[in-house]
């Protein structure tokens, strides 16, 4: 057992602790995060008052924004918070309490003969756009949910998650005159910031049409007010970003094939260079809701087994997901694509329009 | 289709076993359960969700 664990079991100890491996209890009305982490912690009042949310992560690495050292200062700076709440408390309004498990998409599942073994945070997700998407309240917008930082143009850093590191010229946080060495002390609706996740949570609450955020920092001792002035579209990342979400499963158009990237052995033998893009199909989607997708790029003339080197001209991608999340979030349905796989050593250009 | 989570467990690993027993933290399992003690107690209360796909 290492310092880390002894400071965090120190840190720990003043809390009633939790562990939640299955969300199907879990009252989904009031207690919200990013579901598509697999690592989120929550600290709270028991009257449902969330004081700050744990856990975010960059694009290519899942423990890129946990730290040890951020999680037991996080711990010990919120007994404060806790003590002035109880001081003045003001519960949330009571909302109607729903369990994840009833939320209508799994409740259909569930009639519909499907065990769920455990409702998994990303289920969560799933089951609440199949149910916005169905009663029509789904707008592609939506799926920015938790934006990063770097949306209005912030870098912080991963041991003390409200000072700013970077801030991106011309963005908004730049406009706003922020600068590195800056401490977040509120942010939109959060009005306390400790963490990355408390910046995500203020983001994601704020409307993608919004066209300003209250910000309040730190700089040498003094708290000043600014207010952000948001540009269009400020919620939209690049596909590279989403790529890890799981959420884009859901998304539309879909290329309705996938699989695993090859090594640089695979490449050689087929005459492709080691830095090139190329994955091989392992799966094409011919079953369930979404099999018109497979049996468009079948009818293409896909087969298990080529390798996909360049899809609509682009061949650039930095991963599998990123090939996902590109189409995904790029193209559109119907559009007529040109596609090039590697079947054996012969070089196939197929077509078809993208289903969606 | 979804990525591991192998490479968040050494942070995971040191947070959520048994952790040194001079501090006899208890991990509870039902929350509304642990919302009521951390009541009794006027404790904050620490949720970790670690979804284990």
């Amino acid at each position: 057992m290492g310092r880390g664990s002894k400071d965090l079991a120190a840190a720990a100890a003043p809390y009633v602790c939790v562990r939640v491996t299955d969300m199907r209890a879990i009252d989904v009305s009031n207690l919200r995060f990013d579901f598509d982490l697999t690592f989120a912690a929550l600290l709270m009042h028991d009257d449902g008052t969330i004081y700050h949310r744990y856990g975010s992560r960059g694009p290519d690495d899942p423990a890129g924004f946990l730290s040890m050292a951020s999680f037991v200062q996080l711990l010990k700076d919120t007994l404060a918070d806790h003590a002035a709440y109880d001081r003045a408390p003001s519960p949330p309004a009571a909302a109607p309490p729903v369990a994840a498990i009833d939320l209508p998409a799994l409740q259909r599942r569930i009639k519909g003969g499907q065990k769920i073994e455990c409702v998994h945070c990303h289920i969560v997700n799933d089951a609440e756009y199949q149910d916005a998407a169905l009663g029509e309240r789904w707008k592609k917008d939506d799926l920015y949910n938790f934006p990063d930082p770097a949306r209005i143009g912030l870098t912080l850093a991963r041991d003390r998650q409200n000072h700013v590191t970077a801030v991106t010229p011309g963005s908004a946080a730049a406009r706003a005159g922020l600068r590195t060495g800056d401490e977040l002390v509120a942010l939109g609706e959060q009005t306390s910031v400790r963490t990355q996740g408390d910046v995500q949570w203020a983001l994601h609450r704020t409307p993608f049409a919004a066209t300003s955020l209250l910000l309040r920092y730190r700089r040498g001792g003094a708290e000043r007010t600014e207010t952000l002035a948001l540009g269009e579209n400020w919620k939209r990342c690049p596909p590279e970003e989403y790529a890890w979400r799981p959420f884009k499963w859901n998304l539309s158009p879909s290329s309705g094939f996938g699989g695993s990237a090859i090594g640089p052995d695979a490449k050689k033998k087929i005459g492709l260079a080691e830095a090139a893009f190329a994955f091989r199909v392992d799966y094409i989607v011919d079953w369930g809701e979404k099999a018109h997708r497979g049996n468009a790029a079948k009818a293409a003339g896909l087969r298990k087994g080529d390798v996909l080197v360049s899809f609509a001209g682009k061949s650039n991608f930095r991963s599998v997901p990123h090939f996902h999340a590109w189409v995904s979030l790029t193209r559109t349905a119907g559009e007529d694509i040109e596609f090039v796989v590697m079947r054996g050593n012969e070089r196939l250009t197929l077509r078809y329009k993208l289903p969606e | 289709m979804h990525r591991s989570p192998t490479a968040v467990l050494p942070f995971l690993l040191t947070l959520l076993p048994a952790l040194p027993a001079q501090f006899e933290l208890t991990w509870h399992t039902d929350l509304a359960a642990a919302r009521t003690l951390a009541a009794e107690k006027k404790a904050p209360l620490l949720v970790v969700f670690r979804c284990e796909r």
